[in-house]
């Protein structure tokens, strides 16, 4: 076998091809070669402020010096990363959004908010748009992902009793952060302007405009006339793609930077000393009466 | 309940009993109390946390696109104002407001009780002020028993209402009882004292119309939202003795999560043409009016 082996020619690396180039030329190529290395460690160097984090200060300085990462602790407590304790619910809601935001903007590229054109612009992503289909699937699919994650979420954080001091404004500004959701899948709801988006923006439209006293008036505000029309569809088309959104990235990070501030609900905080301190204060009192007896 | 003995230590056990059941803290192991605990029980976000991002972005990122791939969303027909499509529903999420709409006035259904609910939610954190039971799943040792009672009790409860209100149609029924009696000269037995005079038949049936809409948009679905919540708060206090807040609000907001899935559920999947009941599996198609 290895005979045979021996016998394979090896196949050709760059470095054979250079060494067999006359020195000259070879003195050339190497002084480029190390020229374009330079090059590259200066580029690298300077978007990555640290090089690959190898030591416990290189990792901590990886999530320091980062503006993606810095959001994060440096350090947290094994219960943050604990699949069963978080169901990693409000991070996938978070990514979900990112991922609406970068096929909402391609979707953007091809649609018209325009009743006689939006259908069409839809129709035409997906038949002859490259990927067209699976961009508007995505979109779709990912909205609703969304709006279920979100409410997942609220789950999570209320039986795990997160929404405790100090965390009470950041549990409203989750429900906040939900209704802004639904909003937003809502608004974009509307957008195919097909039979299934008009109907049931007007079912949602009609229940707006039962409202007590107003009622009226706040359906003609919200559709901009008395029939779901094309005023309605540019007013839910800049709810969507810009106002709603602007409105979630504020109150997202509003309820980034609490979390924050406030610490992991599991972590070592003001509250869990304040809870510790009073478990150890009823236990003396329960070891005290016990000795008493 | 022990209620034998009368030592001091027997009596401070009952304290801890009463106040309801053992709130759970989270392990020792992750409540550290010197930083040099805090050190060794805490892990770098890098690399733990990221990878654990990444990965869960992935996951999600290949789970969509295979979801995507497979399954193409709908785009129906051009909108057209003059084919109302039989059902029209809203998107699932609000259906459980369109089921609500079936049963009582729309501005009860659509504005008033979902406002309320998000503000009593958002209310929570001010109601419940205990800090015990910060980080750990269910609180104490029965509140996930609570929680499952609560959802045995709030789809027993919605699905029968809704059964109810299928089976005697309220609308129907009150509009039945009060039918012009022949006897009364025309007029309803419950309006007959109101209105008199030359346009009484017809001032009768506008009467009649407010009070059925006053009784089965208003009354009796308000009735309905505010008696089953404090039935529920009754049944767990009896079954749960020495319940707390705390548990109590687990009870309520468990109701909220599932009566919204158990509306949800049958507006999608079980209201058909003119949002009459069907079994799931024989739901009809919609229809182009």
């Amino acid at each position: 076998m290895a005979r045979i082996a021996r016998r394979i020619p090896r196949f050709p690396r760059p470095g054979d091809i250079l060494e067999r180039l006359p020195r000259p030329i070879r003195t050339r190529v190497d002084k480029m070669g190390a020229l374009g290395k330079r090059t590259w460690e200066d580029v690298s160097g300077s978007i990555v402020r640290n090089g690959w984090p190898t030591s416990v200060r290189g990792r901590s300085l990886a999530v320091m010096n980062s503006v993606f990462l810095h959001l994060h602790p440096i350090r947290t407590r094994p219960d943050a990363i604990k699949m069963t304790y978080t169901f990693g619910l409000g991070g996938i809601s978070f990514f979900l959004f990112l991922l609406l935001t970068l096929t909402g903007v391609l979707l953007m590229f091809y649609y018209v908010p325009s009743t006689t054109l939006a259908w069409q612009t839809l129709h035409d992503i997906q038949e002859t748009q490259p990927f067209g289909f699976l961009l508007r699937n995505l979109h779709r699919y990912a909205a609703h992902g969304m709006v279920f994650t979100v409410f997942l979420h609220m789950c999570r954080v209320f039986y795990t009793g997160s929404f405790r001091a100090p965390r009470q404004f950041n549990w409203v500004v989750g429900v906040i952060l939900l209704v802004l959701t639904f909003l937003l899948s809502y608004t974009g709801y509307l957008l195919p302007w097909d039979q299934l988006a008009y109907w049931a923006v007007n079912v949602g439209v009609n229940m707006v405009g039962s409202t007590p006293v107003m009622g009226d008036l706040v359906k003609f505000f919200l559709i901009g006339g008395y029939t779901v029309d094309q005023n309605a569809l540019i007013r839910f088309y800049t709810l969507h793609v810009v106002a709603l959104p602007l409105a979630l990235a504020v109150f997202l990070a509003v309820h980034f930077w609490r979390i924050r501030k406030d610490g992991f609900s599991r972590g070592l905080t003001f509250t869990s000393r304040v809870v510790e301190h009073e478990d150890r204060r009823s236990a003396g009192a329960r070891a005290a009466g016990q000795k008493k007896d | 309940m022990a209620t034998t003995g009368d030592n001091l230590t027997t009596r401070e056990q009952n304290v801890t009993v009463q106040k309801g059941s053992k709130v759970l803290t989270p392990p020792a192991r992750s409540r550290p109390t010197t930083p040099a605990d805090q050190e060794v029980d805490t892990v770098q976000v890098w690399p733990h946390l990221v990878v654990i991002e990444f990965l869960g972005a992935l996951i999600i990122t290949i789970n969509l696109i295979l979801l995507s791939t497979l399954f193409n969303g709908p785009l129906e027909q051009l909108a057209n104002p003059d084919k109302t499509p039989n059902p029209s529903k809203a998107p699932w999420y609000f259906l459980n407001l369109q089921e609500l709409l079936l049963h009582m006035n729309p501005a009860l259904a659509g504005v008033i009780v979902p406002t309320v609910a998000l503000g009593l939610i958002a209310a929570i954190p001010y109601i419940d002020r205990t800090t015990r039971g910060l980080g750990v799943w269910w609180y104490s040792d029965r509140g996930a028993k609570i929680a499952l009672f609560t959802t045995i009790y709030s789809i027993v409860v919605t699905a029968s209402l809704i059964a109810l209100d299928n089976i005697v149609k309220l609308r129907t029924f009150f509009t039945g009882l009060f039918k012009p009696d022949a006897a009364l000269g025309g007029v309803t037995t419950f309006t007959a004292g109101i209105v008199g005079g030359p346009n009484a038949e017809a001032a009768n049936a506008s009467a009649q119309g407010l009070l059925i809409e006053a009784l089965t948009g208003w009354l009796i679905p308000t009735f309905c939202l505010l008696f089953f919540p404090a039935l529920l708060v009754f049944l767990l206090k009896r079954v749960f003795r020495g319940i707390d807040l705390a548990e109590v609000i687990i009870g309520l907001f468990t109701g909220f999560v599932v009566v919204y899935w158990v509306l949800t559920i049958v507006g999608t999947a079980m209201r058909g043409p003119g949002m009459e009941l069907f079994p799931p599996w024989a739901l009809p198609a919609p229809t182009e009016g």
